[in-house]
């Protein structure tokens, strides 16, 4: 591992639902600005990793750090997530979805924010959706606005929980188009759980595959993907080539 | 037509219907979001103070409660004019009602909005006024509606405890004048009018409303 | 000696009383859960009437009776039904408008039994030949009505809460026998929190009844 500034690191991590173990005895380092994919079976625990270092869920016992910050609410507006279901808020319009986390809880000034917002919107490509409910745009178009929003922020971290998952295939590429965009811009690190595995290979530094809530294996995308150590590996990478 | 003559005296009571029911609604309609929301708290010993409350005023009618606190509660040394008393209990049982039609409404805005916020660094307050209320009130409006003419009807309860409103204007009209036909007959339309008004201002805020938020914003439920 | 503020055998004594209030309650409970339910079930079909103004008109009606308060229709009743020549006693009076305004709510949720009848059992019916009042009670009432039970007993709760106002048109019942105590005795605390204890119990119980018939209605 390169020598550089490990941003998250989680240690015997362990979250359960009633009796079911979704994370067990997790251990997991990201470096900054590493692109990490996290790939596996449903219920597998990679978005449950998403959700812990979002907040989202609390964890029955073990260690998270993000920036050696434990209490990950008081980092938690260095880390932004974006959904599988999109989560734009239906009453407001696309540019104040972007707008109001910085105008509201980083009390930025409200120009500023929007004139930002409005490069953001460019990024993704939608300037012109500017004023449009999310209720007009397709889930392509509201995924982008969920990264602009999410981007808004200024985190350092960005989850992105199975965000094609939901969407028509044609529009798929789009919001891959605009994460691709975003992991050459290089000073982001990225956590992405995901079934692509051809844009995982494109664009993780690393993937992970998850199985039973542990780390099976970690690696370059090409080790993982085309000379896994483990069965189970093998067989998931096959079974999601040939679909 | 002879009903002119019997005017003035109703309109005298009407007023003072009035004068009950726009403070009693409006308190009511705030006690109803103050009550339906602490519902959705953390707070064990505000939800089960609130589910009391309501279990109370809807367990029993506005008539019991209003009797309660006009005779029965200067027994334990409160003592409230009519007017007070009237505002008090009406307030309280459009409250209870209007308590269980916010929680509803809130809880019926998807989990996922309050994680998006949540993931926006968005505190649980910033949230709740932000992004849960607003997309929770459309859905308050019509059934409030018909809670404030369910109180409209419940203000002529307030007869009965001395207060000089429409209906004990009625009445007194009937004993002095015994055209009892008539008399009911124009009280009763006077009242629907009042309540065709209220469902016609509900339907006017809606309208707004939706039009605050476009007119495909409601598609995005 | 001080009175205590809430005198309990004050409170033990005026009991029998007030059960016999409850009596006459209960008696107009019943009797107005019968024309509700029978009355509203009147209204609702007629609404369904092909002669738009008959339609029309009930839904004008209904709109109406739930409008207006019950207390000002149980005046009009109580001094109005006199002078046309019907001469009833109060307890029949007070029934016959608690059960009209009752009526107009579960007219109401007839109608949404009704119209959650799908359309082509209507036109199989007519398919099958079938005369509009034979259809309306061998195919469209049997699956209306079932489902709309929990939600009329929800009613008949409500009906039931609102008979202390028939204490203003002279019926004998609890609240009525309350106040009378009351009075007698100018202990009014006493007398109305039993009343509002008895109302609550026995509301709380039968809509916990409802609740169950409820849950046990979805599950068939």
């Amino acid at each position: 591992m390169p020598d550089r500034e490990l941003l998250i690191r989680m240690r015997g991590v362990v979250k359960r639902f009633g009796d079911h173990t979704v994370l067990d005895q997790l251990d997991l380092d990201v470096p900054a600005n590493e692109k990490l994919a996290l790939i596996g079976p449903s219920g597998s625990g990679k978005s449950t990793i998403l959700r812990v270092l979002m907040t989202l869920e609390a964890i029955d016992a073990g260690i998270v750090e993000i920036q050696g910050e434990r209490d990950l609410a008081k980092v938690r507006s260095h880390v932004g997530m974006v959904f599988q279901q999109f989560n734009l808020f239906p009453h407001m319009t696309v540019l104040r979805n972007v707008t109001e986390a910085p105008i509201h809880v980083l009390k930025e000034d409200a120009a500023q924010a929007r004139a930002r917002a409005m490069d953001l919107l460019r990024m993704v490509g939608l300037e012109d959706r500017a004023e449009a409910r999310p209720a007009q745009l397709s889930g392509g178009q509201q995924q982008r606005v969920a990264i602009a929003r999410a981007l808004a922020m200024r985190p350092r971290i960005m989850l992105f929980d199975e965000v094609t998952s939901a969407l028509d295939p044609e529009l798929v590429g789009e919001v891959l188009g605009v994460m691709r965009r975003l992991a050459s811009e290089g000073n982001m690190t990225m956590l992405i759980v995901t079934h692509q595995m051809d844009f995982a290979r494109e664009i993780a530094d690393r993937i992970v595959f998850l199985h039973e809530g542990r780390i099976l294996e970690h690696g370059p995308p090409s080790r993982i993907l085309d000379a896994p150590e483990h069965e189970r590996t093998r067989r998931f990478v096959k079974a999601l080539r040939d679909r | 037509m002879a009903l002119f003559d019997l005017l003035p005296p109703l309109v005298g009571g009407l007023v003072v219907t009035v004068s009950v029911a726009v403070p009693a609604a409006a308190i009511g309609v705030l006690l109803a979001f103050a009550a339906g929301l602490a519902r959705a708290t953390s707070s064990l010993m505000l939800r089960s103070l609130v589910r009391g409350y309501v279990a109370v005023f809807r367990g029993t009618s506005a008539l019991v409660q209003l009797f309660w606190v006009y005779f029965a509660l200067p027994l334990v040394g409160v003592e409230l004019d009519a007017m007070t008393a009237a505002i008090t209990v009406l307030a309280l049982n459009t409250g209870a009602y209007g308590a269980e039609v916010v929680r509803g409404a809130v809880e019926a805005v998807p989990r996922t909005q309050g994680e998006a916020a949540r993931a926006l660094g968005f505190s649980p307050r910033l949230t709740l006024w932000r992004i849960v209320l607003p997309q929770a009130l459309p859905a308050t409006l019509p059934p409030l509606g018909n809670l404030l003419i369910e109180l409209l009807k419940n203000t002529a309860l307030v007869s009965l405890v001395t207060l000089s409103d429409l209906t004990f204007q009625a009445r007194v009209l009937r004993d002095d004048t015994l055209r009892t036909g008539e008399i009911f007959s124009l009280v009763l339309v006077m009242y629907f009018a009042i309540a065709l008004c209220i469902t016609a201002g509900v339907r006017v805020l809606e309208r707004r409303l939706a039009a605050a938020r476009g007119s495909h914003g409601r598609a995005g439920f | 000696m001080d009175e205590p503020v809430f005198d309990w055998s004050y409170t033990w004594e005026i009991a029998p009383r007030l059960l016999d209030g409850l009596v006459v309650t209960v008696q107009a409970t019943v009797l107005a859960t019968v024309i509700a339910t029978l009355l509203g079930l009147v209204l609702a079909i007629g609404r369904r009437s092909r002669q738009r103004i008959v339609a029309w008109f009930v839904a004008v009606v209904v709109e109406f009776i739930r409008s207006t308060p019950l207390l000002v229709q149980l005046y009009f009743l109580f001094f109005v039904l006199p002078s046309v020549g019907v001469v009833l006693s109060p307890l029949q009076t007070g029934a016959i408008g608690l059960g009209v305004h009752y009526a107009a709510y579960m007219s109401e949720v007839y109608r949404a039994g009704i119209e959650s009848v799908p359309r082509q059992q209507w036109e199989g019916a007519v398919a099958l030949g079938f005369s509009r009042r034979r259809t309306w009670l061998s195919i469209v009432l049997p699956q209306a009505i079932p489902p709309v039970i929990p939600a009329l007993g929800n009613y008949v709760v409500a009906l039931f809460k609102e008979t202390p106002l028939l204490s203003a048109i002279t019926v004998v019942e609890l609240m009525q026998v309350a106040q009378i105590e009351g009075s007698r005795s100018f202990r009014y605390l006493e007398a109305f929190t039993l009343v509002g204890v008895m109302f609550l119990a026995l509301s709380t119980i039968s809509a916990a009844g409802v609740r169950i018939l409820e849950l046990r209605l979805a599950r068939s």
